[in-house]
């Protein structure tokens, strides 16, 4: 027979601070805990320090008496009566605390290989523009979501918080932020905003924190399903023409066989139109000479109270009346800003609005440039035919071609070449954008007509300009001459993933000539919608669909069954000897 | 030592599991319908749809899982209650954890195979579409741990009764109640009666965190997996097999 007497305690051997003390003060520490995490919108220092202060209690408990410590998780002080259901109670809390740790982290991730719930590269691009770029104001993404759309808030909470981090300066400064409304218990702000459920608004916030309603662009979740843009585009573009906030203005003056800003074919503008209004929110008007600067004009030009301003000539096969080139002349003379395309000029003898002899006359007289009534031709560097030649070369010190690389080419279609002033008049300076090869020679549109393409030794033969920019910086007046027509139009933007430049040099003239790149230090992103593989629809031939039946309706359930009459067979006859 | 004893449970169970043309039967009736839907969506959207359209049969079987779930586990313990085995298993060297785990993952390993033989459907999808296995990943992560949430949930029920049949009915009702919690919480949200909004808010965001489908639905199921959705069935798993071995306990403290 043994006995177990119990040891004698060391009254040195024991803790300075009573074991029970410690459980109390963790106890207490996570009630406080438990408190914060229940009652505060932040579980903050106060509910973090609690818990650390409730583990550290613990944990020196279980050190400084394992004995009870053990004893506790054995023994039946666990395992019944209230002592159960408390400690049932505690594990819950802890659960519930842990989740809540997590769920306050915002781990995440995107598996989806089309990066659905990611910003895409474009999109992170312009996000980093938006971040550091001093001129875009602080914006905010109103999400207006009902209660029955708490799935999409899951989800677009995911994106938002990737359009956060990318919006967040290098110095730490957000200029995104988000929040959710719901529409049923803000009918005021429904109303104010102008939204339907479902919808989101990107908005301005003004240096009070106030959101600056005048400045807003509504957002369609949906628009996919109806043609439109896919979500994260339009709320980047979103985004973007919010920020890009600023009064400018594009007018571009209708002429004879001059491109057309309605004109959605191939020969139109409506391409530049929707990206500077949609986009960028630009005022945007295609107006006649008389409505430019006649009695009934409805545009004020060179008006101080616009941020940029900028008077497009689409072409045009007749030359401009006089007084309608006055208008320009005093338009540009009091730092205005022109672009001029010029038309080939078939069908009025060779003469266009560009190479007329008044506005070749001004041109040179007050920039040192003008068009050639030549066109040029390239055998060596055209696309498809020498009438179409391209250029490859391009100016690295300007905006609008700085962006150009390696294997990005602009096509002109029979342009005409540009002439520059050996001495320019005082002020002036003069850019040359792109040129043809050396190997270019040009024709007069006479020559052209007859279909005399091929170069003769009597033509003038080498490289020519044909696009350039001139500045006077006494003036701030800033010209753009494109020697053909075609840059701008809309049959060109499907090329521009190919590395064909056109309507992007079109629309960056455009940008430079206002001073709209310095509201966007970068160059501005370019955020397309992209295509998937996995966007694609399945397609099975009907031999596969009779293969997919016999499998799934057939193999597959089955061939499980038959395995189960095996088991339950096999199983009896082992069963029937005993 | 627990894990020795956990494994041995773990495999008399799963033994019976496949030893027991039932388990048979029910695959083979969830495959039928599977199948059914799966072959009926091919033909109808075939050319008109991608193929990520198609992967919900994983979805569907979490939502069926109400029905399936307690179905499973309804014999678990309520069987071993209604004929005293458990008295007997109690006698044994062995703790109650390592007796409820090794029985919830028996059953879990069952779920898996069944889960695991929907992948058929995704590989067929491979071979007419391009379907996005980054999601069916999310989708497939997210039904396995649903499925475990569920059957953990339902062996409560089992671990209380005797009667399996109750068993098997209270656990649907659970599991019916944790899947509608989205609209509990859309219900809660349409209150206007109070002067506190926020408190309203609050309350339907809490009982939507509370259910199965917001950390399923909204996010593993299209891609997108949260360390919170994870955490969210994982403690589940947890809590109520705690919850189930404190009550298993409760039959020696009774004794």
């Amino acid at each position: 027979m043994t006995t177990n007497p119990e040891t004698p305690v060391n009254p040195e051997n024991e803790p300075f601070i009573p074991p029970n003390i410690l459980l109390g003060l963790a106890a207490l520490g996570l009630t406080v805990a438990l408190f914060v995490r229940l009652t505060q919108p932040q579980f903050g220092v106060i509910g973090w320090g609690t818990l650390a202060f409730t583990v550290l209690a613990l944990a020196a408990w279980a050190v400084l008496a394992p004995e009870q410590a053990r004893e506790f998780m054995r023994g039946r002080a666990l395992r019944f009566g209230g002592v159960s259901v408390f400690v049932t109670v505690l594990v819950l809390a802890v659960l519930v605390v842990s989740y809540g740790f997590i769920k306050d982290r915002g781990w995440r991730a995107d598996l989806t290989e089309s990066e659905e719930f990611t910003l895409t590269e474009d999109a992170r691009a312009a996000m980093r523009v938006v971040a550091n770029d001093p001129n875009v104001p602080p914006m905010r993404i109103l999400a207006f979501y009902g209660g029955d759309q708490a799935d999409r808030r899951d989800q677009d909470t995911v994106l938002f918080e990737d359009y956060i981090e990318a919006a967040t300066s290098d110095a730490g400064v957000a200029k995104l932020s988000y929040q959710f409304v719901d529409p049923d218990r803000n009918p005021t702000q429904v109303e104010l905003y102008g939204v339907l459920p479902g919808q989101l608004v990107v908005v301005e916030i003004n240096p009070d924190g106030t959101e600056n309603i005048e400045n807003k662009q509504v957002v369609d979740p949906n628009a996919a399903q109806f043609g439109g843009p896919d979500f994260q585009t339009s709320l980047t573009n979103a985004i973007l023409r919010v920020g890009a906030s600023g009064d400018f203005r594009a007018y571009f003056l209708s002429v004879q066989d001059g491109l057309e800003l309605d004109d959605e074919g191939d020969e139109g503008l409506s391409i530049i139109r929707d990206s500077l209004v949609d986009r960028f929110g630009w005022n945007v008007q295609q107006l006649t000479a008389v409505q430019l600067s006649g009695p009934q004009s409805t545009v004020t030009l060179n008006d101080p109270a616009a941020d940029g301003e900028v008077l497009i000539v689409p072409g045009g096969s007749e030359a401009l009346r006089d007084s309608d080139l006055q208008t320009i002349i005093d338009y540009v003379d009091a730092g205005g800003n022109l672009i001029i395309f010029a038309d080939l000029g078939a069908e009025n003898d060779g003469e266009s609005l560009a190479t007329a002899e008044n506005m070749g006359r001004w041109l040179w007289d007050a920039f040192g440039v003008r068009f050639s009534q030549e066109v040029v031709l390239d055998q060596s560097l055209s696309l498809q035919t020498p009438i179409q030649p391209a250029s490859v070369e391009f100016s690295d010190s300007n905006y609008i071609t700085a962006s150009f690389g390696g294997q990005d080419a602009v096509v002109f279609f029979a342009p005409h070449a540009l002439e520059i002033a050996d001495t320019l008049p005082t002020n002036v300076s003069v850019t040359e954008l792109a040129f043809s090869s050396d190997q270019a020679y040009s024709k007069t549109l006479e020559e052209l007509l007859n279909e005399e393409i091929n170069p003769t030794d009597s033509d003038p033969t080498g490289r020519f300009v044909l696009a350039l920019v001139a500045e006077n910086s006494a003036t701030g007046a800033r010209v753009v001459l494109f020697g053909s027509t075609n840059l701008a139009s809309n049959g060109w933007a499907q090329a521009s993933s190919l590395g064909v430049r056109n309507i992007d040099m079109a629309f960056n003239a455009i940008v430079w000539v206002t001073g709209f790149n310095d509201f966007f230090v970068e160059q501005i992103p370019r955020v397309e919608e992209s295509f998937d593989p996995q966007d694609a629809p399945f397609a099975a031939t009907q031999q596969e669909i009779r293969n997919i039946n016999v499998l799934t309706l057939l193999v597959l359930p089955f061939g499980v069954l038959l395995i189960g009459v095996l088991v339950w067979w096999f199983s009896r006859e082992r069963a029937q000897p005993a | 030592m627990i894990l020795r004893q956990i494994w041995a449970v773990y495999k008399r169970e799963l033994g019976l599991y496949f030893r027991s043309p039932i388990a048979y039967a029910v695959a083979f009736a969830l495959l039928l319908l599977f199948g059914l839907i799966f072959s009926s969506n091919v033909s109808q959207l075939n050319n008109r749809a991608p193929a990520d359209n198609l992967n919900f049969i994983p979805s569907l079987l979490t939502f069926l899982m109400f029905l399936v779930g307690p179905l499973m586990t309804m014999r678990l313990l309520a069987e071993e209650n209604r004929e005293g085995t458990i008295e007997l298993l109690m006698t044994l060297p062995m703790s109650e954890t390592a007796f409820i785990v090794g029985k919830f993952f028996a059953v879990w390993t069952y779920y898996s195979v069944v889960l695991g033989l929907t992948l058929v459907y995704y590989l067929v999808l491979t071979t007419i579409g391009v379907p996005d296995h980054g999601r069916a990943l999310g989708v497939y992560l997210g039904a396995w741990l649903y499925g475990g949430t569920v059957l953990a949930v339902t062996m409560i029920w089992s671990a209380i009764t005797e009667d399996q049949i109750v068993a098997a009915f209270l656990g649907a009702a659970t599991v019916l109640v944790l899947y509608l919690a989205d609209l509990a919480a859309q219900f809660v949200n349409n209150l206007s009666f109070t002067e506190n909004p926020e408190f309203i808010t609050g309350l339907a965001n809490g009982i939507r965190e509370l259910g199965l489908t917001a950390h399923y639905n909204s996010t593993m199921f299209v891609g997108v997996i949260r360390a919170e959705d994870i955490a969210y069935f994982i403690f589940m798993i947890i809590a109520a097999l705690f919850i189930t071995t404190r009550i298993v306990e409760t039959r020696r403290w009774r004794a």
